[in-house]
């Protein structure tokens, strides 16, 4: 593991004339704090910077013309009772849920399937990589194209083996799964990497001994591995959670939040950048963070508590 | 692409194009400009801005200013350049709008006839001339509502219908149409022809289309209920075809407007072409209900419908080619039912916060003059400029019929709408491009059956209030 | 039997997952005339890449692209190698500054884009490749900190201690010892930045105008009124994919082996 030789060699000469720099990392006291100063400064620049200001915003009626007013929480009881915004929450949330199920499922099942030795793994595994890497934008567009009842590849591929021409866009009820089923090809890789790493460094030989004791693969899998997989698990529930709360792209090409598949990123993009109403875009925004960031910090709790377990 | 086929015809036509009138105004007109400074030019993006680019170029060649452009997608548009003029950053020396937001962004633009006064030797009234040749009409869409005009307008997107005549010509079928509707098959001109027509040529596979026995089945209509601007526009041509209005300019003994009314009357009016559209809906295509004008246009390309009758005149090019898909199949065009279509504009338009207003200002005269729109329209543009259209036009071959067979249709619209223009919402209202959105929305839901006609004219109202009154001066009458 | 089930499965997925890409580039061949109802038999063209080339400035984009998202994730791996590093070995900030950091992509980004572009204005920012890389940064760091912080997790203190015993100072702890140990780490980070760089839109639309344009931007520019130049765009497509595709090639083996987040302890 650890380069034996770098050990050897002892310290170098620059460490010897050390610089006040260099003295200060030494310390780990302040080190901890140095190390991570260009990123507070970032973070208080692009982050607290915004936050702020939308905050601010949320309590006026700014529609950028004019000054703001002072409204106080006119912007959040108009919100409370908006039957739109609710819709868009809700529909969000199902997204997210439908999402996260199925590329937990799948990804877990493709990647016990990659997880082993097989002829040509690296350009297999390398090209399941593939979705990952295309404009999500651009790719919304093909995909109404490719999904079109009359004209889409997909449908004539159905009829091909017989089966009925399906309007996945042009179908309330379906579209929304439409939705849900571009996000998941495009990020289902991303579950499967992870879970396949997350399997390569599971230790062999204690699952090896279970199956001689007479546990079936199976049991091995979901008595043994998958606990061991947990934080994993966490840990994109996390991620996807944060990313799927801000799902837009997706629509942009394909219904443009029609037959009710309006997202709640959708809403707000569209009170801030047609309507132009700052304040209530704004208490919108907030209000979402709220919500994501009480959602994350239970799932970040929990995974940082099994992280030190 | 498309384009490239206008280039090679343009080519031809161009070379035997009579040379310009007196009173044209071309690129040699354009005196010196005092001011240096580089301009940048907002495009739509696509097809347009390649065509238009070529011109930009000209023009920087002649004059010497460095003339940057930056196409920009449709659906951004709108708000990527209200961010810009609201930023007050200068970006743009031109901007490019739709006439429907010419009120709304009455602020950030600078009247024609001001910048002709202090840039044009021949002035305000020099211009005034200039700019009869384009249509009256179209000229008070790009106008305020009191009446200043803000740009000039190079390209119109209004509505015509374009129906399959080898189809309603067959006498197979004008009889069998008869016999079930007691009247001649013909190019609709009511709301209850265009119903039965759609229901007419809405049929399964194995029926019969002109004789021939159907492989897949064929429908009545293409429309574009998706959730785009497009419902709007189609719902607003219905709506104006009755002479119902989304609510009426109230103006007083001067002319201003001060307020906007919504009446019984229209709202009645509006229920009612959301009612129809709801019917109309049985008889397009499954699809539709998340369609553009892309799908639309391309199911009857393909020969799966026989009438678009709500479509830009400038997919007309296009539409043409249902000759290749469907045998015998030719498309011809027609006034829309009412003849009060969805209509309007693109126009370059000088931003207030231009740092060159008067390289502005002979671009614009550049791309708005007679030949240059001209030289356009010879290509299959569906330029704005009335007397550009006409003498651009021809009979006879098929370049001719593909490129101007949408133009007569239009311009006798032109005429029958142009004194309606006046009490439009949609060309007085400060509010539009945001109440265009909420109509975009009521629109589509009613056409996919999420709301009722009854409960999208109540979502109309809610939205018109609240938008109208927040984002005008000119507010709603209550009445 | 199982051996046929296997390679079925495989093929099924390798299909799902790449028949898209397939069809992009299938597309990227027609004409416009072929892209309705003509499926797979057509007169194959290579005009929309030639349009690409001489007719928009997509080279300029694609320069662009590349500009914003190199320099932005290097700058990122600037920041958050350091704030990783300080994050798992010292526990900066009890867990609650990672989780602020962690955060920082839960704001719906379009509403941040206002105070932004305000600022932006102000400091004369807007269209340049400072601007937008710096904006990337923001929306990278996050991630990159968190991928980051489990590599180094997975680094015993142990050998660290050993070696500032030894008489190693910070510096040369962290680049002897240290670094070459999350060499994968920094691969995977680096993919993921560039990826996301490549691709983000709505930043990169409203901040740039024409000299810092990103090909993400032009790929929008195919959707005009009246007609979707599906040829041209499909080939930009095409196009754009092939810089990830060798930065995701180059990476894979890391790939495979590191997504773990320092989660599970083997």
């Amino acid at each position: 593991m650890a380069d034996a030789d770098t050990l050897t060699r002892g310290p170098s000469g620059a460490g010897d004339r050390q610089s006040s720099l260099s003295r200060l990392l030494n310390k780990d006291s302040t080190s901890k704090w140095l190390l991570i100063s260009p990123l507070l400064l970032f973070l208080a620049a692009f982050m607290l910077y915004p936050t702020l200001y939308s905050l601010y915003m949320s309590f006026t009626d700014y529609i950028m013309r004019g000054a703001p007013n002072f409204v106080g929480l006119d912007n959040y009881r108009y919100l409370l009772d908006d039957p739109v915004f609710w819709e868009a929450l809700g529909r969000t949330l199902f997204v997210l849920v439908a999402c996260i199920v199925i590329e937990l499922c799948l990804g877990l099942a493709i990647a016990l399937l990659l997880n082993r030795d097989f002829w040509g793994q690296d350009l297999i595994k390398g090209l399941c990589f593939v979705p990952l890497l295309i404009s999500p934008l651009a790719m919304s567009l093909m995909w109404n194209y490719m999904l079109h009842i009359q004209f889409g590849v997909v449908n004539d591929m159905l009829q091909a083996i017989g089966l009925p021409a399906v309007g996945w866009f042009s179908t309330t009820g379906l579209a929304i799964w439409s939705i849900v089923f571009i996000s998941v090809w495009q990020w289902l890789p991303f579950s499967i990497f992870v879970l396949l790493a997350g399997l390569r460094s599971l230790p062999r030989d204690q699952f090896e001994a279970a199956q001689v004791d007479g546990l079936s693969a199976w049991r091995v899998f979901f008595l043994l591995q998958l606990p061991m997989l947990a934080p994993l698990i966490i840990i994109i529930v996390l991620l996807r959670t944060m990313w799927l709360m801000r799902l837009f792209d997706p629509l942009y090409g394909t219904t443009r939040g029609g037959l009710n598949t309006e997202l709640l990123d959708w809403m707000i993009y569209r009170t801030a950048f047609v309507d132009f109403d700052i304040g209530l875009g704004t208490a919108y925004a907030m209000f979402a963070l709220y919500l994501t960031l009480i959602g994350c910090l239970l799932m970040y709790k929990r995974l940082m508590r099994m992280m030190k377990g | 692409m498309r384009c490239t086929q206008y280039f090679a015809v343009s080519a031809t036509v161009l070379a035997l194009s009579l040379p310009a009138f007196a009173d044209d105004f071309t690129l040699d007109d354009v005196p010196d400009i005092s001011n240096r400074e580089a301009i940048h030019v907002a495009l739509e993006a696509g097809g347009g801005a390649d065509l238009i680019i070529p011109f930009l170029e000209k023009f920087a060649e002649k004059t010497g200013i460095e003339v940057t452009h930056e196409s920009m997608v449709f659906a951004t548009l709108y708000s990527k350049q209200i961010v810009e003029l609201q930023g007050g950053t200068g970006a743009y020396d031109l901007v490019v709008t739709e006439t429907s937001w010419t009120n709304e962004w009455e602020d950030y633009l600078v009247p024609m006839e001001e910048l002709a006064e202090k840039f044009d030797p021949a002035g305000a009234g020099g211009f005034r001339e200039y700019i009869s040749g384009h249509d009256p009409g179209i000229l008070r869409m790009a106008s305020t509502r009191g009446g200043n005009l803000v740009g000039v307008p190079y390209y119109t997107y209004t509505m015509i219908n374009i129906f399959r005549e080898d189809v309603l010509n067959d006498a197979g079928e004008q009889a069998a149409f008869k016999a079930r509707y007691n009247y001649d098959l013909a190019v609709p001109t009511t709301r209850q022809q265009l119903r039965d027509v759609a229901e007419f040529f809405t049929r399964d596979a194995g029926a019969t289309l002109k004789g021939e026995t159907l492989e897949e089945p064929i429908y009545g209509i293409s429309l574009m209920a998706g959730r785009f601007p497009h419902v709007q526009d189609e719902v607003t041509a219905l709506l104006w075809g009755e002479g119902g209005r989304w609510a009426r300019a109230v103006r007083d003994g001067s002319g201003k407007v001060t307020g906007f009314a919504v009446t019984e009357e229209d709202m009645a009016k509006l229920e009612s072409a959301f009612s129809f559209y709801r019917d109309l809906m049985r008889f397009a295509p499954p699809g539709t209900e998340n369609a553009f004008w892309d799908f639309a246009t391309a199911q009857f390309v393909e020969g799966n419908t026989m009438m678009i009758p709500l479509m830009y005149a400038p997919l007309w090019n296009w539409s043409t080619d249902v000759k290749n898909n469907a045998k015998g199949g030719r498309a011809a065009a027609a006034p829309v039912v009412g003849e009060r279509p969805y209509t309007g504009a693109f126009h370059f338009a000088p931003s207030r916060d231009s740092g060159n207003a008067e390289a502005g200002y002979w671009l614009l005269k550049y791309i708005g003059a007679k030949s240059t729109q001209q030289e356009m329209a010879e290509t299959g543009w569906a330029s704005a400029r009335r007397d550009s259209l006409m003498a651009a036009r021809k009979e006879g071959d098929d370049a001719a019929y593909k490129n101007f067979g949408w133009i007569n249709s239009t311009v006798a619209q032109w005429d029958k709408q142009a004194p309606d223009v006046d009490d439009y919402l949609h060309f007085n209202s400060r509010a539009f491009g945001k109440l265009y959105e909420q109509m975009t929305i009521i629109a589509h839901e009613n056409a996919t059956g999420t709301k009722t006609p009854a409960e999208s004219v109540e979502a109309w109202k809610r939205a018109l209030k609240r938008f109208q009154n927040r984002y005008d001066d000119a507010k709603l009458i209550d009445g | 039997m199982r051996a046929v089930l296997f390679w079925f499965a495989i093929a099924l997925m390798l299909f799902a997952f790449l028949f898209p890409v397939f069809w992009v580039y299938l597309t990227s061949l027609k004409q416009p005339e072929d892209i309705f109802g003509a499926g797979l038999i057509f007169e194959p063209t290579f005009y929309n890449y030639r349009y690409l080339v001489e007719v928009r400035p997509s080279l300029n984009e694609l320069l662009n692209s590349m500009i914003v998202s190199v320099a932005s994730t290097i700058i990122v791996m600037a920041v958050s190698v350091p704030a990783a590093y300080s994050f798992a070995r010292f526990n900066t900030g009890n867990g609650h500054l990672l989780f602020i950091t962690i955060s920082t992509r839960m704001f719906p980004g379009v509403v941040a884009a206002i105070p932004f572009f305000i600022a932006f204005r102000e400091l004369n920012l807007l269209d340049t490749h400072f601007g937008l890389t710096m904006l990337y940064v923001y929306f990278n760091m996050s991630f990159a900190t968190f991928l980051l912080y489990g590599f180094f997790r997975e680094i015993p203190t142990s050998l660290e201690n050993a070696a500032m015993l030894d008489g190693y100072n910070r510096i040369d702890v962290l680049r002897k010892v240290i670094f070459p140990l999350i060499k994968p780490g920094v691969a995977i980070t680096t993919m993921f930045c560039l990826i996301w760089s490549w691709n983000e839109f709505l930043y990169a639309f409203l901040f740039t105008r024409r000299i810092a344009r990103t090909a993400s931007v032009g790929l929008s520019t195919f959707w005009g009124s009246v007609e979707i130049q599906w040829g041209p765009m499909a080939a930009f497509m095409g196009i754009a994919i092939l810089p990830t595709l060798v930065a995701a090639w180059l990476m894979q083996r890391h790939i495979v082996r590191g997504l773990t987040f320092g989660a599970v302890k083997g």
